[in-house]
């Protein structure tokens, strides 16, 4: 009692010492929880069913901030982590804790810190809550700026493994320049340039293969920025990382990233090419899929967060691939004959993806006693294969789309969307990162390579708002899909019907049907009817709902989130300070 | 048990400190032309600014700086209010904002928060979160999610500060 004493007046103390100008304590809570119901349509063996029936996860961020000081806190809980989500969240702990200073040239971190050199290829600490990835590095980290445009970092230290840390330790150095900040350039052209270095020492042990212990990743880059031009290009080379995502293969990995975009009055276009091959870069060698990243590769693909189309979403093809994309927007300004009395704003956006042009270096692992032709084969040798210039034989991924936005009248405004994609199912979800696509290429025992299971989707969807009286609106989803493809238990046409009343600034209230009535089985030609209800009051946010969701990224009550599939009630705490 | 006390005491004094207000960190953020500046930079000389996260990928976010764009020439002559949108556009998109700001006609002050470092130093969760400043830059209001209306008592708050008048809720 007299301990609590003692922590009660020391703190009663320290609110005065707040108030007289001696920091502030900020900080956001977030908890989940989900009680299941079991679905024998979505899920008929009870595998996503969990034992535990309630699941709830949470978080509590703190943020101490005086003058040039900051320091923080997390602290998470799982209990246990919700169906789909990493399951090697278990329990509860403080997982992130630093102390940061900030002053003059300097800027230190000691602790635990994101960070990210360039578009992120070689290094990109960071955190994805809705997908459970969290990749903080635990080390410390010095930002030098010796005059304005020029800076240094430098970084050290050992990655986030759940509610553990990776013993591999990493190592980065990275330069930026801007020279028309450092040149004082009286003219309106930037050029800047940067150079980053990524080291990662790993101990591995293997009976069968000798693991280099340290592996570096380098990289380049430049920008030129006018008022209407931006180009931005960066390369990087990785040493030789045999892992599980390539085949245990002790070939060098490249990649490329270009991004470019030009803007003049209402028009703007934008262009993107990648070509990645072998760049995997983790802290250890075999991992699950999004575990122990240390780079980050851009998709150059369009982020859907509308329910239907989201489900055909693409990632990243860790091991190669190559692709582009192309986008143009316009705004036909009021009082023009196509933009009317409010405007019209048109987008469009055309991306692929394809493999590389590799071939494999292959050894025959079985052999049918009757034909005595290949039954099975393996990737061989030091490199694995060779890369070829030029587009690869398996295209992977498709995305066209436009959409037209247009206000009608004082009261209803509307969003149109269509959608084409082409989608290699095999090569996007069956690595999920995209790894071992080698099954996918021509081979001893595939002589054409394998028939991937790809497909066309189209889609459309209209988001139409009523703004009914002051503070009340009705916006309406409906969406729909149409595709032959069928993925196991997953494919087939839908139809999605969204309703979301809302009174501001405080209520809301949504229902949605989302019906899979072309799935290629019967028996999952089902609705996913769901209702959802939250109460908003000034950042503190309570959300309930009940119902059967599909998984996607999902939208509604105007917050996105990843969701996985489910069934059974929600609820949903959020809350900053 | 006792660090239990010790947090929530700590809790209790930060909720407690409502007069204390927060500033914008010293943070680096870049504007679209690739130049990094410091958040605790922004300023409006002595007139209110709101300060609003978004992304290109996020609908409510981008319905709510439509809305907001629709008056803010209406907002500027009667307060000097300013805006500054902050996208946490990766670097997957972050080519993407200039373009998409002169696609939707905005005329914001625009910068990129890459790896969401300033989102986290000032504990945003999920976008949109908009916070308003007082002509002295401190953080008198801040808000969560959009939905169609919310500008209407955002505006509110804003003709209060431009009055000299103070915001009792946060």
């Amino acid at each position: 009692m007299k301990k609590l004493l003692t922590v009660l007046l020391v703190f009663t103390g320290s609110t005065f010492l707040f108030a007289q100008n001696f920091g502030r304590i900020s900080g956001n809570f977030q908890t989940d929880f989900q009680y299941y119901l079991r679905d024998t349509l979505i899920d008929p063996l009870g595998e996503a069913y969990p034992d535990e029936r309630l699941l709830g996860t949470g978080f509590l961020n703190l943020t101490y901030q005086r003058d040039n000081f900051i320091a923080g806190i997390r602290y998470e809980n799982y209990q246990n982590n919700r169906v789909g989500l990493p399951q090697d969240y278990k329990g509860e702990g403080i997982t992130y804790r630093y102390a940061r200073f900030i002053k003059d040239k300097w800027d230190i971190t000691a602790g635990n810190f994101y960070e990210q050199f360039g578009s992120g290829i070689i290094l990109r600490a960071y955190e994805e809550r809705g997908l459970g990835l969290d990749n903080n590095l635990d080390g410390v980290r010095t930002i030098y700026t010796p005059m304005e445009g020029l800076t240094f970092k430098g970084v050290i230290g050992r990655q986030r493994n759940f509610f553990e840390k990776s013993n591999t330790i990493v190592r980065g150095f990275d330069t930026e320049w801007s020279l028309r900040n450092t040149l004082q350039w009286e003219s309106t052209t930037n050029v800047i340039l940067g150079a980053g270095l990524v080291s990662k020492f790993q101990e591995v042990t293997s009976p069968f293969y000798t693991y280099p212990q340290n592996v570096a990743a380098g990289a380049f880059r430049g920008t030129v920025i006018t008022p209407t031009l931006n180009f931005s290009a960066e390369y990087a080379y990785k040493a030789n990382d045999p892992s599980t995502d390539n085949e245990i293969i002790y070939k060098p990995g490249h990649a490329l990233y270009i991004s470019s975009s030009y803007t003049r009055g209402s028009l703007g276009l934008t262009g993107e090419i990648k070509y990645y091959d072998n760049f995997s870069f983790r802290s250890e060698p075999n991992t699950q899929p999004q575990q122990l990243l240390i780079g980050y590769l851009p998709s150059a693909t369009t982020l859907h967060t509308y329910a239907l189309p989201a489900l055909y979403s693409y990632n990243t093809s860790l091991t190669g691939e190559q692709g582009f994309q192309l986008g143009a927007s316009y705004y036909f300004k009021r009082g023009t004959p196509l933009g009317g009395k409010y405007g019209l704003k048109v987008e469009a956006s055309l991306a692929q993806s394809y493999s590389l042009n590799k071939d494999y270096e292959y050894r025959v692992t079985a052999i049918d006693s009757v034909t005595n032709l290949p039954t099975d084969s393996t990737v061989s040798g030091t490199d694995g294969y060779t890369t070829n210039f030029g587009l690869g034989p398996i295209k992977y991924f498709q995305d066209f789309h436009i959409q037209v936005k247009k206000k009608l009248s004082k009261k209803v405004s509307i969003t149109g969307t269509y959608y084409n994609f082409y989608f290699n199912s095999d090569a996007i979800r069956k690595g999920t990162a995209g790894v071992a696509d080698y099954q996918l290429y021509p081979n001893a025992d595939n002589p054409n390579g394998l028939e991937p299971n790809a497909f066309p989707v189209n889609a459309i969807v209209l988001d139409i708002l009523w703004k009914l009286k002051p503070g009340h609106s009705l916006r309406t989803e409906i969406q729909g899909l149409w595709t032959d493809g069928q993925d196991d238990r997953f494919g087939g046409d839908w139809a999605l019907l969204l309703l979301e009343y809302s009174i501001a600034p405080h209520w809301f209230l949504a229902v949605q049907d989302a019906y899979n009535y072309g799935n290629g089985l019967e028996e999952l030609q089902i609705h996913y009817l769901s209702v959802n209800a939250g109460y908003t009051l000034g950042t503190t946010r309570l959300q309930v709902g009940y119902g059967r969701q599909q998984e996607g990224v999902f939208c509604v009550g105007g917050i996105c989130r990843v969701v996985p599939a489910s069934n059974g009630f929600t609820l949903s705490l959020t809350t900053n300070f | 048990m006792k660090k239990w006390i010790a947090l929530f005491a700590l809790l209790a004094v930060s909720l407690g400190n409502t007069n204390s207000n927060g500033k914008m960190p010293d943070i680096k953020i870049k504007d679209l032309n690739g130049s990094l500046i410091s958040a605790s930079s922004l300023t409006n000389n002595g007139k209110p600014m709101v300060v609003s996260f978004w992304a290109t990928w996020c609908k409510p976010c981008v319905r709510e700086l439509n809305a907001i764009n629709e008056q803010i020439v209406d907002w500027e002559d009667e307060t000097g209010v300013k805006l500054v949108a902050i996208s946490i556009d990766d670097s997957r998109q972050s080519a993407r904002v200039r373009p998409f700001v002169a696609s939707q006609g905005w005329e914001y002050e625009v910068y990129l928060d890459e790896n969401s470092e300033l989102r986290r130093a000032l504990n945003v969760n999920n976008i949109p979160h908009t916070f308003l400043l007082n002509g002295a830059g401190e953080i008198v209001w801040q808000h969560n999610g959009y939905f169609p209306g919310d500008e209407d008592h955002l505006y509110e708050l804003v003709q209060k500060l431009a009055k000299g008048e103070t915001i009792e809720h946060k």
